[in-house]
């Protein structure tokens, strides 16, 4: 079975099984999650089908659905794989290094072993971190595909206006190199507004669960917190995928209003960060305990949950409404992994301070260059502005061999203890 | 001669290096860390500074730098950290630093944050080509040359960047002339020697390094390195190679290393910058963006395209990829680059090396059963 046959199978059964015998106490809008996932999954598999042209979007989905590609999820496909351990040989036999970060890698083996359909154009971009970049540029070789590269400055604070000119120009350039390259692919701007206006809705959804996450008790349960939701945008029905998160954001809302939380007595809450183990749930041993944890911090989480950075037809820190084009731009000038260190430690010890949590568990993933080098002065950062202690575990998200299941809970009993002393002593 | 032109080559070594840089400074005059080949070191000449390209340290013990940097990064970045935190660069007075690959720049952020130098420049490069690139890349030239006339630069004018450039294009040129000697069938330098050339050219003084080097030419025209030997020739591909003694150990196995694809010697100094194209900035963007490029760009099939140029012009019987481990840009571009040597032909052995000299033994070996094959080719 290629992936998408897979995740039809998968989402089915979970679509299935939460009709007949729905989980009290779990959130009653992971049903329409489930399904316009499947949804996805199935449009998908039929447009591979019908050899219709699949792109690798960058973060610019909106843009290259308005230009008439089907969207390849390949990162995020990566991310739900259940086959990893065979990719993993296969990145090695391809002459790639298994030590970079997991999801980059993996999806060079999706694509060669067909479980992913090949691009015919993969947008580079190096607003994430290098190993996405790189990735992409192979994933484009690999396929044959047509390439643009978007470069999006590392130091875009310091020049806020040349930089979201800089991006904005690039991105009308994609447009002309599409029509160009691509006949019968024209810019439909009606259709790429309508989808920034989506996705400007869900990340408002996004923003409400995150004041929401501040309610003590904690009213995000276990892996919830690792959720990796896409803006309607990356979905070719993308209306029902608004619905779900306006459903989502509800059901949050109200958790916190209420008190509702799966933990007894929440004693601590920790901000998990960067990656985690895909193949391991660590929640039950951390609630267990009674520690919460509200929130999951990545490169783009500043811009899509919290208030770290503008939305889409927001005026600050430009002082006036963007075009719809700028405002793509914008959405990529923030991501707190691809700036100067300061962009990312600043970033989570806001986030840090913002839900009031007692320590940092900052998992190191294998080869992730973006966090590489920060992580001992995002400890020192914290204790010292924060007054709060930072785990620095390394690990890895998809390679289940380097995990020790031991270490990690005894890692982690030894945090929560120490944090669990400071909290007395304070 | 020959001893004047031993002296030259040491002059470039790590352990040699910080002379020059001393020597400037008895002169009160400021001197600037570049980290990277895509730093104009046009600009940095032009504001009465000297340019002097930072290496790492060649003690293996980097304990200090791994308190920051993870055992999986770049270990060049890891290296030059632990130079930094030891105080080995404490003379600098300025470092600048770009986006070459994230390794770098956390190892500039530490840098910075720790605070060892007292100023920093940093030059975001743009990865994509085309009008767009260029304009934005010029842009972040201007704003160094600011940065360096803050910090007690000389105002880089125009006629100051221009000579600048005027003569670091003689140094472009004179280095070539020397590579083109390497197509001889009797080279006039080793590949360690070669690289020995350029890295004395990213330490000392441009115009020393000119006139040094114009005055050796003539000699190293009539010159036949007594290094290599009779083996076949071979061309050595690698990013942050900044030892030479890793080649002296290829050309011990009887090889001569003919051309380098390496971004402190070859592609440093390959292409001129060309004057005759307007503006002296956007000039300068166009060579430090594609002449020519490594790994962190994103073309990487006309990168593989030059180094099948070279392998022709200089007669190379086969590549050696030295890849520095946990260099990411190298390691993604490797498998490229070997299906393109495979397609063009030409044999290509593919290895992975610390930052500094290490498992001689087995490098060896390697090297040796590669020659070994490709004699038995030939």
């Amino acid at each position: 079975m290629n992936f998408f046959e897979e995740e039809i199978a998968k989402l089915s059964r979970r679509v299935k099984k939460i009709g007949e015998n729905p989980i009290p106490g779990k959130l009653k809008s992971n049903k329409l999650l489930y399904e316009v996932e499947l949804e996805l999954r199935q449009q998908q598999l039929e447009a591979w089908h019908r050899n219709r042209p699949f792109v690798e979007p960058g973060l610019f989905q909106p843009l290259l659905q308005a230009l008439g590609f089907e969207i390849g999820d390949y990162i995020m496909a990566a991310d739900r794989t259940s086959h990893a351990d065979q990719h993993f040989d296969t990145v090695r036999t391809m002459g790639f290094p298994d030590s970079l970060c997991d999801r980059t890698i993996v999806q060079l083996a999706m694509l060669n072993e067909q479980h992913m359909p090949p691009p015919v154009l993969v947008v580079m971009h190096n607003n994430a971190c290098e190993a996405i970049k790189l990735s992409a540029n192979a994933l484009g070789r690999l396929s044959n595909s047509q390439m643009y590269a978007v470069d999006v400055p590392v130091n875009a604070e310091e020049n806020p206006e040349e930089t979201l000119a800089y991006v904005t120009a690039q991105l009308h350039e994609l447009v002309r190199f599409v029509e160009a390259r691509f006949p019968g692919h024209k810019f439909d701007e009606a259709l790429f507004e309508e989808l920034l206006e989506a996705d400007r809705v869900a990340t408002e959804c996004c923003r409400a669960v995150y004041e929401a996450r501040k309610a003590v008790p904690c009213p995000v349960e276990g892996r919830d917190a690792f959720r990796e939701l896409r803006l309607p945008s990356w979905f070719s029905n993308w209306r029902p995928v608004v619905q779900y998160f306006r459903e989502w954001r509800d059901e949050m809302v109200e958790r916190a209003k209420k008190g509702i939380s799966s933990m007894q007595e929440e004693k601590l809450r920790f901000l998990w960060a960067v990656s985690g183990p895909f193949y391991f749930d660590p929640f039950p041993l951390l609630a267990e305990r009674g520690v919460a944890v509200p929130f999951f911090h990545y490169g783009m989480a500043g811009r899509m949950w919290g208030e770290l950075y503008p939305n889409y037809g927001e005026e600050h820190m430009f002082g006036r409404i963007l075009t719809p084009m700028e405002e793509m731009a914008r959405f990529v000038m923030y991501n707190s992994w691809a700036g100067l260190g300061h962009r990312w430690l600043n970033d989570t010890l806001r986030v840090a301070r913002d839900l009031k949590v007692n320590g940092i568990v900052n998992f190191i993933q294998v080869g992730c260059t973006a966090i590489s080098g920060l992580n001992t002065l995002l400890a020192e950062n914290s204790e010292r502005e924060l007054g709060i202690p930072t785990l620095n575990i390394e690990g890895r998200m998809l390679d289940a061999t380097f995990f020790d299941q031991s270490e990690f809970e005894t890692r982690m009993d030894v945090f929560i203890d120490s944090c669990l002393d400071r909290k007395a002593a304070v | 001669m020959e001893e004047r032109l031993k002296a030259l080559i040491q002059g470039g070594l790590a352990a040699n290096r910080a002379k020059w840089a001393l020597d400037w400074k008895a002169q009160g005059k400021p001197v600037v860390g570049v980290l990277c080949s895509h730093v104009p070191e046009e600009v940095i000449y032009a504001a009465g500074m000297l340019p002097w390209r930072v290496l790492g340290t060649r003690d293996e013990n980097v304990a200090s730098a791994l308190v920051y940097r993870e055992a999986r990064s770049c270990m060049c970045c890891t290296h030059v950290l632990e130079s930094v935190l030891r105080g080995d660069l404490d003379f600098l007075d300025g470092a600048v630093a770009t986006n070459r690959d994230q390794d770098l720049v956390r190892m500039y952020d530490v840098w910075q944050i720790t605070g060892h130098t007292p100023f920093y420049g940093f030059l975001h490069v743009p990865y994509s080509d085309g009008r767009l690139a260029e304009e934005y890349f010029s842009r972040e030239m201007r704003k160094l040359a600011g940065v360096l006339e803050a910090h007690g630069g000389a105002p880089v004018t125009p006629e100051s960047l221009c000579h600048a450039i005027d003569v670091h294009n003689r140094m472009r040129t004179l280095l070539r002339a020397a590579y083109e000697l390497r197509k001889r069938d009797e080279p006039a330098l080793s590949g360690a020697e070669a690289l020995g050339l350029a890295l004395a050219a990213t330490a000392m003084p441009k115009d020393l390094f000119n006139s040094e080097l114009e005055a050796l030419l003539p000699y190293l025209e009539q010159r036949k390195t007594p290094v290599t030997g009779s083996g076949p020739r071979l061309l050595v591909s690698s990013e942050l190679m900044d030892d030479p003694s890793y080649l002296e150990v290829i050309e011990g196995t009887g090889a001569a290393v003919v051309m380098d694809d390496l971004d402190i010697a070859s592609r440093y100094f390959w292409e001129p910058v060309k004057t005759d194209e307007g503006d002296a900035y956007d000039a300068l963007a166009r060579r430090y963006l594609y002449g020519p490029a490594g790994p962190r760009m994103w073309w990487w099939h006309r990168m593989a395209d030059q180094v099948v140029d070279w392998v022709r012009d200089f007669r190379a019987d086969g590549v050696v990829l030295m890849t520095q481990i946990y260099c990411r840009p190298s390691e993604m571009w490797t498998p490229f680059l070997m299906s393109r040597l495979k397609e063009a032909g030409i044999p290509a052995i593919s290895t992975v090396r610390e930052y500094t000299l290490t498992n001689v033994g087995q490098l060896r070996t390697r090297m040796e059963a590669f020659v070994e094959t490709l004699a038995g080719v030939s």
